[in-house]
C-alpha cells in the first residue's frame, strides 16, 4: 500500500499536507471525543481563519476531547490520493477522517460548498446524512453560511447557527455524556436538537424556528493565543486580535452586520492581555486589530496607547483592516502602523446610491480622509466598490471613475513624497444575502455584470488605473447558493460529479458546469437570482438570527424612500 | 555573529526555504533573543543562510549565520525551545565576520534510502566522461550535462551516498536518482537526506565553523 509520505513529494506545495506546525496540540489518543475540524478550502486559506483557530483551541483545551485540523487537498493532491487509494486524512496524525467521532465543517463562503462532496468523497463517507448509519462519524456544519443551511442541510447531521464557542462546548459535553451512557448516534442527535443554536435536519425531530446562538460575554469567552502557525505562508500571515463582534452600521447589503448583532466589545484590558499572549506565543511580525469595522471600537485610542509599548518592544507591526473613511480620525502613524497602503470602501460611486445602501459616507469624508492620509505619507490607496446594487443607474457607475479622478488629483496636491500614487480599484458584484434588507432584491443578470465591468474598465483606463473585478459567473453562483433552498443539494452534488471543486478559485471555477447541472434539475441561475416577492416564503424562514422580517422590510422601504 | 547548524527533518522537510527563514525569524521573536535588524523602510533581521535544500529533501546539515550578541550555547538552547517539529539547532559557535555561507558552499553529501534493495549503475556513471540527465522542471523538460557535478557516489542495496555540487553549480540528488531509475517500470520509493555540507575544496562546514570532525549524525526517526 502506498503511504501518504510517498505521494507528498509529488504534490504541489506538500507543506500543506505534512503537519508538524508550531503550537499544534499534542494528540490525546484516549480522549472520548475525537474531533476533526475541516475547512473546505486550501490550507493557506483555512490556516488564516480566526473562527477555525478559536474552535481548535477551545476543543483541545478540554480534557475529554482531541481535535485535529483538515483542509481540502488541492486538485493535484486529490488526484494523487485517489490514484493511490489514500483517504482524506488529518493534518497532524494522518488518521483517516472516517475514524473520527465528529467531523465539523466551517462554512464561510458559498463557493466552497462543492468541496463538501469533494472532501467526503475522498474520505469515503456517504454525502447524504440519511445514508450514513451508526458507524460513520457525525457530520456537523458551522460558520457564517449556516444562517441559510438549506442548500447543504441534507448532507449534515447537525448544523450550528451563530457563535460557535458555547454551542460547541455544549455539543462536546452532550456527546461525551451520551457515549458514556452507551447512547446511540440517534440519541445524541435528539439531545443535541435541544441545544440553542443547533439544527438537526435529518432525523425528523420537530424543532420549530431555530434561534441563533450568541456569546454575550466576549471578555470571558475562549480566545486562543497559542494558535497553530502555518508551515507555509498563509494568506493572512499575522496574529489576529478580535476587538469586538457585530457592527452597528447596518449597511443594507451587509449580511455580516445583521447576523452578528448585538455589538459586543472586548475590554481594552482583556485585549492587552491577549495581545501580550499572541506576541509571546506566535512570533508573527504583524498583529491585526480585527472586527467588521475595527475603527468603530469605542476604546481604540486607549487600546492603541496600551499596545504601543508592547509592539515596539517586540518589533511587531500593527494593522487595522477594514478602515472606514469616516472613522479615520486618529493619527494612526503614531502607533507603529503600517503606512504603506490605505483602504477605503465607498462601495458606490454617488451619494444617492450610498444613501440607498446606507453607507453613511459623504464624498467630502472620502476626499478629506485621503488628503490627510497623503499628507501623512501614504502612497497607496485601495478603493472597494460594488456594482449591481439595487436601484443603481448609469450615473452611479460613472461616479466611480469620477471619484477615482478626484483622488488622483488630490495626491498631486498633497503628496509628501515623490513616489507615484499606487491606486487600485476593485469592484465586486452585489449579492443579495439572507437576513439583509436587500434579501428580496434581484442580482443583475450575468450579461449586465459583464457590461458594467467593461464600461468601468474603459473609464478607468485613461486614468492609468486597473480594475480588478470579480468573476461574473462566480457572483451569480454565490447569489444562487446564498439564497438557495434544499433543492440545490442535488445540484451541488452534480456539479462535483462533473468535476467541480474549489469554485472560489478563478482557475477552477466553471460557470458552464453550474449551468449544465442546474439545467438537469430544471433550474437556471438568472431566475433563481431574480427578485423575490415579499409575500413568498424564504428558504431560511426556519432560522431566527435575531432580526425580524418586519424590520428588514422597513429598512428596505427606507432605502426605496431615497429614490 | 554566530553560525548555527540545524536540521530539517520529518514534516519540516516539505517546508520551502522562505518559510524556514520565516519560521526561524518567528522563533527568535517568540524567544526574545536579540538580533540586529537591517536599516530601511522594511527592516528585516540579519540572518544569512546556506543555499536552500529542495522541498522534500530532508537535511541534517542546514546552516545559518545571525547577527546576535547572544552567547552561542545560550542561543542554541533557547531557540530549541520554540521550533516546529523537525527543525532543531544542533550546534552553534562564534564567527568573526559574516561567513557568507551561500558563497562558501561547494558540495553536499546525500544519503539515499530505498524501501527495497535496488541496483544503481554508479560505476558506469562515474567512469563516463559525460553524463546527461533529463527531468521536468515546472512541467518543462530539461536536459543537463552533470558529470562534473557528481563528485562521488557509492553504496548498495537500500542505502547509497552521493556527493554532488551544491550552491551556484548545483545538482539535485532526487533528480539524479529519478533519472538513474528511469527504466525501472516500478521505481522503488526513496528518501533523500542531506548529511554533510562542504566548501568547494571539500572542507566540511563543521570543521570550518565548529572545529569538528564530522561525527555527529542524527538519524531520522520513523
Amino acid at each position: 500500500m502506498v503511504k501518504i509520505e510517498q505521494i507528498l513529494s509529488k504534490a504541489v506545495s506538500p507543506a500543506r499536507y505534512a503537519g508538524g506546525e508550531f503550537n499544534v496540540y499534542p494528540h490525546k489518543k484516549d480522549a472520548a471525543l475525537q474531533f476533526l475540524l475541516c475547512f473546505p478550502d486550501a490550507y493557506e486559506i483555512g490556516m488564516s481563519s480566526l473562527g477555525l483557530k478559536i474552535l481548535y483551541g477551545l476543543l483541545n483545551e478540554r480534557a475529554d476531547t482531541s481535535c485535529e485540523l483538515c483542509f481540502a487537498p488541492l486538485p493535484d493532491m486529490g488526484e494523487l490520493m485517489q490514484k493511490n487509494n489514500i483517504e482524506l486524512f488529518s493534518l497532524s496524525t494522518r488518521k483517516p477522517a472516517k475514524q473520527f467521532d465528529i467531523i465539523g465543517f466551517s462554512l464561510s463562503y458559498e463557493l466552497c460548498y462543492t468541496n463538501i462532496p469533494y472532501m467526503l468523497h475522498l474520505a469515503r463517507i456517504p454525502l447524504y446524512a440519511e445514508k450514513r448509519g451508526e458507524d460513520f462519524p457525525i457530520l456537523l456544519a458551522g460558520g457564517v453560511c449556516t444562517v441559510n443551511p438549506a442548500p447543504f442541510a441534507p448532507f449534515f447531521d447537525i448544523i450550528a447557527i451563530g457563535d460557535g464557542e458555547e454551542v460547541l462546548a455544549e455539543l462536546a459535553d452532550t456527546y461525551t455524556a451520551n457515549k458514556k451512557a452507551g447512547g446511540s448516534k440517534r440519541t445524541f442527535l435528539e439531545k443535541a436538537a435541544k441545544i440553542k443554536g443547533i439544527y438537526v435536519p435529518n432525523i425528523g425531530v420537530k424543532q420549530g424556528v431555530i434561534q441563533r446562538a450568541v456569546v454575550e460575554d466576549l471578555d470571558n469567552a475562549f480566545y486562543p493565543v497559542k494558535v497553530p502557525v502555518a508551515n507555509t505562508e498563509a494568506v493572512h500571515n499575522r496574529a489576529m486580535l478580535e476587538l469586538f463582534r457585530g457592527c452597528a452600521r447596518g449597511c443594507r447589503f451587509c449580511q455580516a452586520s445583521f447576523i452578528s448583532r448585538p455589538v459586543r466589545h472586548r475590554s481594552p484590558q482583556k485585549l492587552l492581555t491577549l495581545a501580550q499572549g499572541l506576541i509571546r506565543e506566535t512570533g508573527y511580525e504583524e498583529m491585526s486589530l480585527s472586527a467588521l469595522s475595527a475603527c468603530d471600537y469605542p476604546h481604540l485610542s486607549e487600546l492603541l496607547q496600551g499596545l504601543k509599548p508592547l509592539v515596539q518592544k517586540a518589533g511587531v507591526r500593527l494593522s487595522l483592516p477594514s478602515t472606514r473613511v469616516d472613522s479615520f480620525k486618529i493619527s494612526l502613524s503614531d502607533y507603529a502602523m503600517r503606512k504603506a497602503s490605505l483602504t477605503f470602501a465607498p462601495e458606490a460611486g454617488t451619494q444617492r446610491l450610498r444613501d440607498i445602501i446606507k453607507k453613511n459616507i459623504s464624498e467630502e469624508d472620502i476626499l478629506s480622509a485621503a488628503a490627510a492620509a497623503f499628507k501623512q505619507g501614504y502612497t497607496a490607496v485601495k478603493l472597494y466598490f460594488m456594482i449591481g446594487l439595487p436601484y443603481e443607474t448609469e450615473q452611479d457607475t460613472d461616479g466611480i471613475a469620477e471619484l477615482v479622478k478626484k483622488i488622483k488629483s488630490l495626491y498631486k496636491q498633497h503628496a509628501s513624497n515623490r513616489k507615484p500614487l499606487k491606486l487600485s480599484v476593485s469592484a465586486s458584484t452585489f449579492v443579495p444575502k439572507p437576513f439583509t434588507p436587500f434579501q428580496w432584491e434581484k442580482q443583475i443578470p450575468h450579461a449586465e455584470i459583464l457590461r458594467i465591468q467593461a464600461k468601468l474598465k474603459n473609464a478607468l483606463k485613461p486614468l492609468g488605473v486597473k480594475l480588478s473585478a470579480h468573476n461574473a459567473g462566480a457572483s451569480k453562483i454565490e447569489a444562487l447558493l446564498a439564497r438557495g433552498g434544499q433543492n440545490l443539494a442535488a445540484v451541488i452534488e452534480d456539479v462535483y460529479s462533473g468535476g467541480g471543486k474549489f469554485d472560489g478559485w478563478t482557475e477552477y471555477f466553471d460557470y458552464a458546469r453550474w449551468q449544465n447541472s442546474l439545467a438537469k434539475f430544471n433550474l437556471d441561475a438568472e431566475t433563481a437570482t431574480g427578485e423575490i416577492p415579499a409575500a413568498n416564503p424564504l428558504a431560511w424562514d426556519n432560522i431566527n438570527v435575531g432580526i425580524t422580517k418586519d424590520f428588514l422590510q422597513k429598512e428596505l422601504a427606507r432605502a426605496r424612500a431615497v429614490l | 555573529m554566530i553560525v548555527c547548524k540545524f536540521t530539517k527533518l520529518h514534516a519540516a522537510r516539505y517546508m520551502p526555504h522562505l518559510d524556514v527563514m520565516r519560521t526561524l525569524t518567528m522563533a527568535l521573536r517568540r524567544t526574545g533573543l536579540s538580533i540586529a535588524y537591517s536599516d530601511g523602510f522594511n527592516p528585516h533581521p540579519l540572518i544569512y543562510f546556506a543555499p536552500p535544500t529542495p522541498v522534500g529533501t530532508a537535511s541534517e546539515c542546514e546552516y545559518f549565520a545571525a547577527a546576535t550578541p547572544e552567547p552561542p550555547e545560550a542561543f542554541l538552547k533557547k531557540l530549541n525551545t520554540s521550533l516546529p517539529h523537525g527543525i532543531q539547532i544542533l550546534q552553534s559557535a562564534f564567527a568573526a565576520a559574516n561567513p557568507n555561507l551561500a558563497a562558501a558552499c561547494g558540495a553536499a553529501q546525500y544519503e539515499i534510502a530505498f524501501e527495497k534493495p535496488v541496483a544503481l549503475p554508479l560505476k558506469e556513471m562515474l567512469s563516463a566522461k559525460e553524463f546527461e540527465i533529463s527531468y521536468l522542471q515546472n512541467g518543462v523538460p530539461i536536459t543537463k550535462q552533470v558529470r562534473e557535478l557528481i563528485l562521488d557516489a557509492f553504496g548498495s542495496g537500500k542505502t547509497y551516498r552521493l556527493t554532488l555540487a551544491c550552491g551556484n553549480k548545483n545538482l539535485r540528488a532526487d533528480r539524479l536518482i529519478a533519472f538513474l531509475l528511469r527504466n525501472n517500470p516500478a521505481p522503488p520509493y526513496f528518501t533523500v537526506t542531506k548529511k554533510r555540507l562542504f566548501t568547494a575544496n571539500l572542507t566540511d562546514f563543521d570543521t570550518l565553523f565548529f572545529n569538528d570532525s564530522p561525527k555527529k549524525e542524527t538519524h531520522e526517526k520513523k
